[in-house]
């Protein structure tokens, strides 16, 4: 269903093409990278605010604007454990995090790979743990990307095609990559929070009151129509479902290779202690994204599958003219090429990395490879964005399945460290993505292998079913491996940065 | 343990956790919201307050366990 395109409607793709050109020049204020850790992480400078704002622009993604939306249209109750795992996480973080960056500090550390390195006394496994970071850092580019086609496509009135705008914002983020490196994306980060704040929380208020006559009058007139549908069902996406997805989340919440990277640029660990403290707050504001996809209910009826991540835009479309589409467009736009950019730099250092530890890598330039490969991570996204059908929630579930199974071994590592044994991590974390994928790629659920099995297991979030099973082999195999003296040396033994 | 209030941690969590056995009914509305949404929220907000003292207490036990001389008597 497309309403008709208004005489103005350019104004939109304006406002995008602005919003892009700024993002540009604030990006290249933040140019003259000399070593790879300079141009990724800026050396452990970073105070609070700036950790707060990093952070923080990382939980305004697609995911947010778009997907939540999304969820909440089209499946009601289910979509509140966005809104719940915050709590979960940030209560884990005040303890966990510290304890990360201590190690970090002792060892001289930059990136998620050296901490395994070092945790288990092996390079392989670094390795390995930065290949696994890889796998599943490519569903989220994706959810970015397809989200970013879907913000120029919707903004542009239809004149764009989803093909077209899908490059077009591809070849967007990779020019901002590599433009600038995490200092622009700081800077960045701190617009688009402005501007996504300000976009939801005016949306979330606005179109319930014009088209419900106000929040509260919109939940009464859902409710009357559908009581179901804000609360969880009995099987399907019911209670166990929910639990487990919240947990495998939190697990795997710090798991990502750009934010366990991040957490090294803190100068202090109290800087984790007070973001516990204020983060929770922050994440209540996705209520409002949850308010527009309930209010585009019943003005955008009839969107299905993947397409319910449109339902934010839809909406927005038909009950505001071109300026405030454009807006809500810039502000999307942001959205999906902050993260977006950090994942591609993300991806795109580790690599380089990887490549630099091969037996011939050491007259590789990192910076160099890493800017090129951003271009190599961006194609290989793009070939699976456009074989689509998965909503963004649904690529993101998949892609936090994986990563969360480096927890267990992150955790054995922090807590258990003079049994800590490389094979054992790669037994488990293996174990852990294997069951992932090959459920997948089977389309498997618990369902369908153990069908005996009472309801409430079966709703269980497959990851969490793979974690059991990461985190038993992984004991398994430490038990019986003889105890290793880890060399503590290991830092000392660094050549000089 | 020496740091009990550290447990109330555990409170928002389990509420947030637990919500569909505790709060998995639209009504009583609260502001406007089905309550199961209404209680999430409310969790989440309860968070920030509980790791706001817990991060307090700890600052004042850490300031007075960097004033303690290892012969002090043990409190």
């Amino acid at each position: 269903m497309n309403p008709a395109v208004p005489a103005n409607a350019w104004v939109a793709l304006a406002l995008l093409g602005v919003t892009l050109v700024a993002a540009f020049a604030l990006s290249l204020r933040a140019r003259g990278a000399q070593s790879l850790e300079q141009w990724s992480i800026a050396s452990r400078g970073f105070g609070s605010v700036l950790i707060f704002m990093l952070m923080a622009g990382e939980i305004y993604t697609t995911f947010t604007f778009l997907g939540l939306s999304g969820w909440a249209y089209s499946r009601g109750a289910p979509a509140y454990y966005i809104i719940g795992y915050a709590g979960v996480a940030y209560t884990l973080s005040y303890w966990l995090l510290p304890a990360i960056w201590r190690r970090g500090a002792q060892w001289q550390i930059l990136s998620q790979p050296e901490f395994y390195r070092f945790a288990y006394d092996s390079p392989w496994l670094g390795h390995f743990v930065a290949f696994i970071g890889t796998v599943a850092l490519i569903p989220y580019l994706v959810l970015q990307l397809k989200g970013l086609g879907i913000l120029v496509a919707e903004s542009s009135y239809g004149l764009i095609g989803a093909h077209t705008a899908i490059w077009i914002g591809t070849v967007a983020t990779v020019i901002y990559v590599i433009l600038s490196g995490v200092r622009g994306s700081a800077l960045t980060a701190a617009l688009k929070d402005a501007l996504v704040l300000a976009t939801v929380v005016g949306l979330g208020i606005a179109l319930p009151h014009t088209l419900h006559g106000g929040i509260g009058r919109m939940f009464d007139t859902l409710i009357a129509q559908r009581p179901d549908f804000f609360v969880l069902p009995e099987r399907g996406f019911s209670g166990p479902w929910y639990t487990s997805t919240i947990l495998m989340t939190v697990f795997g919440f710090y798991m990502w290779p750009h934010t366990f990277g991040s957490l090294f640029t803190a100068r202090n660990e109290q800087a984790f202690r007070r973001n516990a403290v204020f983060m929770p707050l922050y994440q209540i504001v996705l209520l409002f994204a949850l308010f527009i996809g309930f209010a585009a209910i019943g003005a955008v009826p009839g969107l299905a599958g993947a397409d319910v991540d449109l339902a934010l835009l839809r909406v927005t479309r038909q009950v505001y003219g071109p300026w405030v589409v454009g807006l809500v467009g810039a502000a999307g736009l942001l959205t999906a090429l902050v993260p977006g950019s950090l994942i591609m730099m993300a991806t795109a250092t580790i690599l380089a990395r990887l490549l630099r530890a091969l037996p011939t890598g050491e007259r590789i330039d990192e910076v160099r490879t890493a800017r090129m490969l951003v271009v190599l991570v961006a194609v290989v996204a793009l070939t699976f964005v456009f074989r689509g059908g998965q909503t963004i929630v649904t690529l993101l579930l998949f892609a936090y399945a994986i990563v969360t199974q480096l927890f267990p071994s992150l955790l054995l590592a922090l807590w258990w460290p003079r049994r800590a044994s490389a094979v054992a991590a790669f037994a488990g974390i293996s174990t852990g993505v294997g069951i992932v994928v090959w459920s997948t790629l089977a389309d498997a659920t618990i369902a369908s292998v153990f069908p005996s099995l009472p309801g409430a297991i079966l709703d269980l979030n497959i990851g969490v079913l793979a974690l059991v099973g990461n985190l038993v082999i992984h004991v398994a195999i430490t038990l019986l491996s003889p105890p290793r003296t880890i060399s503590h040396t290991a830092a000392a033994d660094r050549p000089a940065p | 343990m020496n740091r009990p209030y550290r447990l109330l941690a555990l409170l928002p969590v389990l509420g947030i956790l637990l919500a569909p056995w505790c709060a998995n009914r639209v009504e009583p509305r609260i502001a406007g919201l089905p309550f199961m949404l209404a209680w999430i929220a409310a969790c989440v907000l309860c968070t920030s307050l509980v790791m706001w003292y817990i991060l307090r207490r700890d600052e004042a036990y850490e300031a007075r366990e960097a004033d303690t001389v290892p012969g002090d008597m043990p409190r």
